[in-house]
């Protein structure tokens, strides 16, 4: 009977219901006009997943997904699903799949169409494994439904799911079973209000109805909590001293975990002269690599010792390493978590994403409060070292700490501290570019630099690999065409930390034809900023750019005139300033600067109208005053 | 001096791997030199010693800056590797030894057939002022790696290499299978490259020195790179000797004699074609070879190259399994067969008419032919090309029907080539096979534009080509049906497009037949915002070029350059817009040299606005001095690639 309801449904449409798919599959079309689609590649009709919680530790997770292709080109997305999962800690127990093409009928997946790829790299070794599954000759119209049963054993009993998804989500479901385990349930939602989001919630399942999909958008935060996500996992009561009941029993917990596992041999070394030697020293001997085995070695760092003799480590061996070099100078140590990176989700005190944590770095109790990342909690001075940044100047953190908070670990419990602005270390790059400008329009003379901080991360290659290393990093930056020649004659640190630099440069066609006139290389001056759509779904990030100061002086054979002497803009976010003189001894003074900026959901109207002021000067200026003619 | 030192230390060697050894002061001192590109780290020494059933491995490398650790920071062995032992040892005296139980064995992929793995080593204690020493060894089967038959073992690698040394012990080439017998050849050394050959109790040793680490270069070929040494180890035929003339005249009269000379089965049919065929037969030697080729194309089709219908009325056959001889026979009688087999039959067809030809056998671009190699893996056998070269010269290739006769692909030319007289006792030349140039080659876009008051905007191309491009055309196409001809113009056009260009509709013309040149059709639309009164509009929307830009090229560079082809490229488009629309920044200008030319024109004329742009790549293999002038005409293209057509309109 509802099979006929459907199917009469479906006369005019272009999409129909097929025939022959699995009954959950088909009760996913229940309701559903297919004369009214979104206005989207692939529309995704039922998104569930039942989590049922077996022995301690292990879940069992059914994923059942029923979409439809929409447009031709959404084809090639809808026929590959991906499985991330570990070699040891997760299994797929089962992989079931139904292509209704829309001509050719029905299909089954086949087994040769499923894959898995160990995803080791050079940097990172581990277990992870990757499963792709793969449906042919998927087109506009198919319906593919895709059920897939997974054994995992992770460790600790809490994550995280992003509701929103490329695709719109009509049926979105998530429900948790407790099977054999005694316990407790946590299913909490966050964004929903904010982003209007059609739901139903109870103690175990959690529904929701017409999700947009987030389509290519520009400029968007990555981090998942500025969109609808969902926490859930189970909390085993029964278990004393659950680490994650609570930011002060996870603190507790790590702290001790710390104090046993760093010192479990004794220091047998000579130990450094002051904090700021072994820091030193300590990161010119111990090297960053990742290595996880296991699920534990996530969380549980090796022993000091063990450090020592290996030479190599990830954030937590590092810190595990300097507590250890640390005692000996009568320094404790204690383990300091943070969410960093803007692609992370921010943690604090009051709120908790999942993960909470993808770093760690070292709070030492110092007695003063000389150095910047140095924050006083309690009467009591702690200094914020992150040893796995290798060339962050003692004293400072590393700007991938900006806008976050630290939770430092002590038998005590949690103390949350906010990283200010002082404590990271500042960064710009000033260009001097001087030479001659022939009638061809080529450049031939010196580029130099002057570095401050990580920019452009110019530092950092010139500490790994020398003038080659940092050769390769300019031309990557400036995005140098290969036609370019550039050869570099001399760089150096001084006693400051600023990185110096000079090259030769050949640069064929460096100002070359446009539009308006004669156009300076991108790097110099934005070629134009891109618009955004008025219907913009998603959050706006205005990305973040260090202070960048480009002198040129250039020798013309032939006169040429720039659009404007001198031009100035600043709105509180973004600033730059134009000077120019014109004839055939040509300078050009350019800096700008942008603070980043998030506007969050319901911040959008005022982000657009922001971003059209903003751009429609900016590319109003590039075009005007930077492009140069004939005088 | 250092040098001197250095080697002075490691002479009088005997065939034992080194390990363990004291590590000498003269190792320690090796530090950057920028006159041998030696940045990082330097490979002190590598050994490879071949056995029949183990190949052995050795490698020592000095460690003296924090990048340099990479030389070091993992390595992937075979799944097969054992016997794993290592050490490090840091500046200051201090030792890490490392062993088969620090493999990580790890999964490479996984499908239904099979699971393949590899062992992964992250050695321990590694610094920025060290010295790694490890060796390990593989599974073999006669000489190679096990299930290989061919290996190539390239003497250069990313960083400065002091020594170098392949062993090949006396079981390695002695082998258990009559058919195939392992050979090991090797290049020599060009300067500064040094090469010591040497026997040591009966084991061959070639040694290869100072080696300066590889250099990506674009457009290139390791093979023409004379920093690019080698040793190759291959499977062969015993019995053809190893002097090179020898080994290619038995080659010739043996393995090419049976594979070709067999013969077929003529029916009456075949018999009557044959004679019909010789009767029209013009005069000139090299137009029958060229008449044969049309004829032959009319009556057998190669099966990757038939329209959709008939592929899909083609029925499964099981003629694989019948002798050589009958094989092709039959396929003369179902008018169709595959690459190898249309090879075969368009051969007897030749002989039957008794042509005046040559039957060819050459490598590819990337992988040439070095007769000197006396391996029979580097020529690609189941293409062969046909030919006449006497007074005049024609060279065709049946089995890529896709060209019209007289053209191939690009990647059988310019190399060196076995040429092999059947009606002479099959009798073998080395000849070189000449490059097409760009009057050979083109491609045109026509666009067409219509652009909205508000900003809408749609536009219409067609693309079709010539000699290349044409036969690319025809080969993607003619067995699709036409919905599935419409999809790979959409895939190929999507990806090309920028994002904010939404496909309407594509469509192929003129491609289900092998004489037809086929025209390619799309549409596609967007909605521009005219800010200031102004556009600034990209005239060639999906555009391509002859050559790619490569990011950068590393000197010093001795090879040649090779490009991948010579190639007339025009683009032109006619944008209708509204009345009062004026194009601000008319064009005309034109660059040339020796390698190419560019030439851009945007000229308003009564309402329409053209722009037309002409891209002639004239060479397509380069002295390495030539090169300021390659990128001379790079930067020129790559500016008429990003010039951007600027419109004003009216305000309102």
């Amino acid at each position: 009977m509802i099979t006929l309801f459907l199917m009469t449904l479906s006369l005019q449409s272009e999409f129909s219901i097929p025939k022959g798919l699995p009954d959950w599959a088909l009760r996913a079309f229940a309701g559903v006009d297919l004369n009214e689609t979104p206005d989207a590649d692939i529309w995704r009709l039922l998104d569930e997943t039942v989590i049922t919680c077996q022995r301690k530790g292990q879940w069992e997770t059914r994923r059942r997904t029923v979409q439809i292709v929409l447009k031709q080109k959404g084809a090639e997305d809808a026929a590959t699903y991906t499985i991330s999962g570990d070699e040891k800690a997760s299994k797929i127990k089962k992989l079931k799949g139904w292509h209704a093409h829309p001509q050719k009928g029905l299909d089954k997946l086949d087994k040769d169409n499923v894959i898995t790829i160990g995803k080791s790299t050079n940097r990172t070794i581990s277990f992870d494994n990757e499963t792709l599954v793969y449906f042919e000759h998927v087109s506009k119209g198919s319906v593919i439904a895709f059920e897939s049963i997974e054994r995992i054993t992770p460790f600790f009993n809490l994550s995280m799911v992003s509701l929103l998804d490329e695709s719109p989500i009509r049926h979105l479901k998530i429900q948790m079973e407790l099977g054999t385990n005694p316990g407790q349930i946590t299913l909490a939602p966050m964004g929903l209000d904010t982003w209007a989001i059609k739901h139903e919630l109870s103690d175990k399942q959690f529904d929701a109805w017409d999700l947009p999909g987030l389509e290519f958008e520009r400029l968007t935060p990555d981090a998942y909590d500025f969109y609808p996500y969902l926490v859930l996992g189970f909390l085993d009561s029964e278990e004393k001293g659950d680490p994650l009941q609570s930011w002060d029993s996870l603190a507790k917990w790590y702290a001790s975990v710390f104090q046993n596992k760093a010192f479990e041999q004794p220091y047998a070394g000579t130990p450094a002269a002051d904090l700021k030697s072994l820091f030193q020293d300590f990161r010119q001997r111990i090297r960053y690599k990742q290595v996880y085995l296991d699920n534990e070695r996530g969380w549980v760092p090796l022993s000091g010792a063990q450090i020592e003799q290996q030479a190599y480590g990830d954030c937590k061996d590092m810190v595990s390493c300097f507590a250890f070099r640390a005692k000996p100078l009568g320094l404790t140590v204690w383990p300091a978590l943070a969410n960093v990176g803007d692609e992370s989700p921010h943690t604090h005190a009051e709120q908790r994403a999942s993960p909470a944590f993808n770093h760690l770095i070292a709070a030492v109790e110092v007695a003063d409060d000389q150095l910047p990342a140095t924050l006083q909690i309690q009467g009591k001075n702690f200094l914020l070292v992150d040893a796995t940044s290798a060339y962050t100047p003692f004293g400072y953190l590393p700007v991938y700490f900006r806008g976050r908070e630290v939770m430092i670990c002590l038998p005590e419990g949690a103390a949350w501290v906010s990283i200010p602005e002082k404590a990271l270390e500042p960064n710009s790059v000033h260009w001097q570019l001087n030479g001659s400008l022939n009638a061809d329009r080529t450049f031939e003379g010196t580029l130099e630099a002057e570095c401050i901080g990580t920019v452009h991360q110019f530092r950092y290659a010139f500490h790994q690999g020398g003038q080659q290393a940092l050769l390769e990093t300019i031309r990557a930056v400036l995005d140098t065409p290969g036609y370019c020649d550039i050869a570099m004659q001399e760089a150096k640190v001084d006693g400051d930390g600023k990185l110096h630099f000079r090259l030769t440069v050949r640069w064929p066609v460096f100002l070359r034809r446009d539009a308006e006139g004669f156009r300076l290389p991108s790097c110099v001056v934005s070629p134009g900023i891109v618009t955004m759509n008025q219907d913009r779904v998603a959050p706006i990030a205005v990305p973040r750019q260090e202070k960048e100061i480009w002198d040129l002086q250039l020798k013309s054979a032939v006169a040429l005139r720039f659009g404007a002497d001198e031009a100035q803009y600043s709105d509180g976010i973004c600033s730059y300033h134009w000077k120019a003189q014109s004839g055939t001894d040509l300078q050009i003074h350019f800096e700008s600067q942008r603070e980043g900026k998030i506007f969050e959901k319901q911040e959008i109207p005022d982000g657009l109208a922001y971003w059209q002021k903003y751009r429609s000067n900016f590319n109003a200026f590039s075009v005007d005053a930077t492009f140069a003619m004939l005088q | 001096m250092l040098f001197l030192l250095m080697f002075g230390l490691v002479l009088g060697s005997d065939t034992d791997i080194p390990f363990g050894l004291d590590i000498p002061q003269a190792e320690w001192q090796v530090g950057p030199n920028p006159d041998l590109m030696c940045y990082d780290a330097a490979i002190l020494n590598e050994q490879i010693h071949f056995h029949s059933i183990n190949i052995d491995h050795y490698l020592k490398i000095r460690i003296f800056s924090e990048r340099g650790k990479s030389a070091a920071d993992s390595f992937v062995l075979s799944g097969r590797a054992s016997k794993l032992e290592g050490r490090v040892i840091d500046r200051s005296g201090a030792e890490t030894r490392f062993g088969k139980e620090d493999l990580i064995e790890q999964l490479a992929v996984k499908n239904s057939d099979r699971k393949t793995k590899v062992k992964v080593l992250v050695p321990p204690g590694l610094t920025a002022d060290c010295i790694v020493e490890l060796m390990w060894s593989e599974g073999a089967q006669n000489g190679l790696p096990s299930r290989e038959h061919f290996r190539q073992y390239w003497v250069s690698s990313d960083f400065y290499c002091y020594k170098k040394s392949f062993f090949i012990h006396p079981t390695a080439t002695r082998s258990d299978n009559p058919f195939l017998s392992p050979r090991f050849v090797w290049s020599g050394a060009i300067p500064p490259m040094r090469q010591v050959k040497d026997k040591i109790k009966g084991v061959d040793m070639i040694q290869f020195e100072n080696i300066l680490p590889d250099l990506d270069h674009p457009f290139a070929v390791s093979y023409y790179d004379s920093n690019a040494a080698y040793l190759l180890a291959y499977h062969t035929f015993p019995n053809y000797g190893n002097k090179e003339e020898e080994f290619w005249k038995n080659f010739c009269s043996s393995y090419i004699k049976d594979l070709f000379g067999t013969g077929i089965s003529k029916s009456g049919e075949y018999r009557d074609w044959v004679k019909s065929v010789k009767e029209q037969l013009p005069a000139e030697p090299v137009m029958r070879l060229v008449f044969a080729a049309e004829q032959f194309r009319l009556r057998i089709q190669q099966e990757d190259r038939m329209p959709y219908e008939k592929k899909v009325a083609l029925r499964s056959h099981n003629d694989k399994y019948l002798d050589q001889k009958e094989q092709t026979s039959r396929v003369f009688e179902r008018g169709t067969g595959d690459m190898y087999e249309i090879g075969l039959l368009f051969y007897q067809f030749a002989k039957d008419l008794d042509l005046d030809f040559e039957v060819l056998f050459t490598g590819t671009t990337d992988d040439p032919f070095f007769p000197g190699q006396l391996n029979p893996y580097g020529l690609n056998i189941s293409y062969p090309l046909f030919c006449y070269r006497k007074d005049q010269y024609v060279a065709v290739m049946p089995e890529f029907a896709e060209y019209n006769v007289g053209f191939f692909p690009a990647v059988f030319q310019g190399g060196t080539a076995i040429a092999i007289d059947p009606n002479n006792k099959f009798k073998y030349e080395i000849v070189s096979i000449p490059r097409q140039g760009a009057n050979s080659h083109f491609r045109v876009r026509e666009y067409a534009f219509d652009i909205k008051q508000d900003g809408q905007t749609a536009f219409q191309v067609q693309e079709y080509g010539g000699g290349n491009i044409e036969a690319r055309f025809r080969y993607a196409l003619i067995g699709l049906p036409p919905e599935e001809q419409r999809e790979w113009i959409e895939d190929s056009w999507e990806a090309r497009l920028a994002s904010y260009w939404d496909i309407l509709e594509t469509q192929a013309l003129q491609a289900n037949a092998l004489n037809e040149s086929p025209k390619i059709v799309v549409k596609a639309q967007t909605h521009f915002d005219i800010e200031s009164a102004r556009l600034n509009l990209a005239p060639f929307p999906g555009q391509t070029f002859p050559i790619s830009f490569p990011n950068h090229f590393p000197e010093p560079r001795s090879q040649p350059i090779l490009l991948p082809s010579c190639l007339n490229q025009v683009d032109v488009a006619q944008i209708r817009a509204p009345k009062g629309v004026q194009l601000l920044s008319p064009q005309n200008w034109s660059e040339e040299n020796e390698v190419g030319k560019v030439t851009f024109q945007a000229a308003e004329q009564q309402g329409v606005i053209a722009v037309r742009r002409d891209i002639v790549l004239k060479r397509d293999i380069l002295k390495a001095e030539e090169l300021p002038l390659l990128k001379t005409f790079l930067a020129w293209m790559d500016e008429a690639a990003q010039l951007d057509i600027s419109l004003g309109f009216p305000k309102p």
